[in-house]
C-alpha cells in the first residue's frame, strides 16, 4: 500500500496516558495505519494512506482533542 | 453569569487530560470550566446546550458521560 509517514508535534501532553489517548483515538481514523506517539519527543509519528487521510486533517483532530499540534515547518 | 453549571464525569488521569478538556470547552466560548481530578468530573458553567458540550468533550477521546445540572 502506497502509505505515507506524517510527524506532528504535539504540545500539552503531561503523561504517557495523554500519549496513549491520542494513538488509541488516532488509529481509529479512516486511512490511518499506525500511529506512535512519544511523551518525551512531543512527536506523533502517523502511517496514514494519502489517498484517505492528510497530515492537515491528523494535526486538526490532534488539535481538537485539547493538545496543539502543528506540522513541521 | 447567567450560564447553566452542567456535570459530566471523564475518564482523567494527570492535569494533561484536565488541561485538555479546559482547551476543548475554550474553543467553543464557555463562561468557566472547572476539573477535579479526585472525582473525575469537569463542571462548565454556560449557556451552550449541553449535547454541544458531549460534541467538544468526545472530540478529547475520553469516556465522558453527562451527569446533570449542578446547583
Amino acid at each position: 500500500s502506497n502509505a505515507l509517514i506524517s510527524k506532528i508535534h504535539v504540545e500539552g501532553m503531561t503523561c504517557q496516558n495523554c500519549a496513549n489517548t491520542i494513538e488509541a483515538f488516532v488509529k481509529k481514523k479512516a486511512g490511518v495505519e499506525e500511529v506512535r506517539v512519544s511523551l518525551e519527543d512531543k512527536e506523533a509519528f502517523i502511517i496514514y494512506k494519502p489517498n484517505m487521510i492528510n497530515p492537515t486533517t491528523l494535526r486538526d483532530i490532534i488539535n481538537d482533542m485539547g493538545f496543539d499540534a502543528t506540522l513541521p515547518r | 453569569m447567567t450560564g447553566v453549571k452542567h456535570e459530566f464525569s471523564m475518564e482523567m488521569s494527570c492535569e494533561g487530560c484536565c488541561n485538555a478538556a479546559k482547551r476543548v470547552l475554550g474553543k467553543i466560548g464557555v463562561d468557566a470550566v472547572v476539573t477535579d481530578l479526585e472525582t473525575k468530573t469537569v463542571t462548565v458553567t454556560t449557556d451552550a446546550s449541553v449535547e454541544k458540550l458531549l460534541e467538544a468533550l468526545n472530540k478529547t477521546g475520553k469516556k465522558i458521560q453527562y451527569i446533570g445540572v449542578k446547583e
